[in-house]
């Protein structure tokens, strides 16, 4: 990979993460505190913030991984493009039995 | 939920995650024990907890390693192959394996942790000629030595063996909610030959995805109560932020001996709970 390729792939992933983070984090506090607090918002509200804000949590590593294999393939790095590939497709086989297993136990 | 169980959540995980990131660990190891023992709480649910907490803190303290140069991100996505494989099968044993293993499991896992805290990490060897493969070369790379200011170039060395040894973690991450960085280590040392630094910012940028692996699963399984996740994540979070500013101010090589007790203690706990 070349270095500036490099650097670039580094600041764009870094940038997913923190400012994915700190979105997250903004959800799940609103989500919280509205849960604490009991004024303002209906209780339903504030589960379901809560409940995006841990879904955002869980899905901050799918998009790094996606945009980690974009940028590759954009950089002709075929390969790692090829290994981010493989990796979103083990996450998502994963999604499915869990989806399954939870069917099968209700 | 009560306002009191949700503050004791907080506060629970950031105590946690102070400690863990005083230490240079992820918050799981501490943050299951604190849930199950201290919080009586099922260790299905505290597990679904962690590792939404764990995904976080990764994030969280990924962009400053990353801007740093220090992570090997090509390296990491090929590992995440042996890491994601080892969680989906952990997804897939944990109705099958019983709890009271769990509980033992988990204190192996600690007092493996412990040991490795006492005996503190060198910095590897580079690997042999013999021991790296024609293929790892697009793989090596270099980072910024801080002392002299210039880019120090690494090889990385046995990768089938270091992707064995991420299979491994990716399991133990799935089945305990934790991070495994206890396993992750010793693959990047032993098998991989990294620098300390390196392996350090690598295996932080791994545990999200491996996280994430398993997290989607107990998500989708029902098994992530976000009432309890949110809170925990929200401690974790703060406090590994927390944790790092006191690691860079404070001289733990004297708290070692402290923190190493601390460990042998959870792990004793979480052993009478197998037992019983």
């Amino acid at each position: 990979m070349i270095f500036a390729n490099a650097q670039k792939l580094e600041r764009s992933l870094a940038s997913l993460l923190k400012y994915g983070t700190l979105f997250a984090s903004l959800l799940m506090g609103v989500g919280v505190l509205s849960a604490v607090s009991r004024y303002g918002v209906s209780a339903s509200v504030a589960s379901s913030l809560m409940t995006v804000g841990v879904g955002f949590v869980i899905l901050l590593p799918v998009c790094r991984i996606l945009l980690m294999g974009c940028l590759c393939a954009f950089a002709g790095e075929y390969r790692f493009a090829g290994i981010a590939a493989v990796v979103l497709t083990i996450v998502a086989v994963s999604c499915v039995v869990g989806l399954k297993l939870g069917v099968a136990a209700a | 939920m009560e306002t009191h169980t949700t503050f004791v959540l907080f506060f629970l995980a950031l105590g946690c995650s102070v400690l863990g990131g005083m230490l240079g660990m992820a918050s799981g190891m501490f943050i299951v024990p604190a849930l199950t023992v201290v919080s009586r709480m099922d260790i299905h649910e505290a597990i679904g907890a962690s590792l939404v907490s764990v995904i976080a803190c990764s994030c969280a303290s990924a962009a400053p390693y990353l801007r740093g140069r220090l992570t090997n991100v090509r390296l990491a996505a090929l590992l995440e192959i042996g890491t994601t494989l080892g969680a989906l099968s952990g997804v897939l044993l944990v109705g099958v394996v019983p709890v009271r293993a769990l509980y033992l499991l988990f204190a192996a896992i600690l007092l493996v942790s412990a040991w490795q805290m006492f005996m503190r990490r060198v910095e590897p060897a580079a690997p042999s000629a013999a021991q790296v493969g024609p293929r790892a070369a697009a793989l090596h790379a270099s980072y910024p030595d801080p002392a002299t200011g210039r880019d120090v170039p690494y090889a990385i060395g046995r990768i089938p063996v270091g992707l064995m040894l991420m299979y491994v973690a990716g399991l133990i991450s799935a089945l305990l909610g934790i991070g495994s960085g206890v396993l992750k280590i010793p693959a990047m040392d032993t098998a991989l030959r990294l620098p300390i630094r390196v392996s350090t910012a690598t295996s932080n940028f791994m545990i999200g995805v491996t996280g994430c692996a398993s997290a989607c699963a107990y998500f989708l399984r029902g098994q992530i109560v976000t009432s309890v996740a949110a809170p925990v994540a929200l401690g974790s979070v703060v406090g590994s932020i927390v944790g790092a500013h006191i690691l860079m101010r404070t001289p733990t090589r004297h708290l070692r001996v402290f923190f190493v007790a601390i460990l042998v203690l959870v792990a004793l706990q979480m052993l009478l709970h197998g037992l019983h």
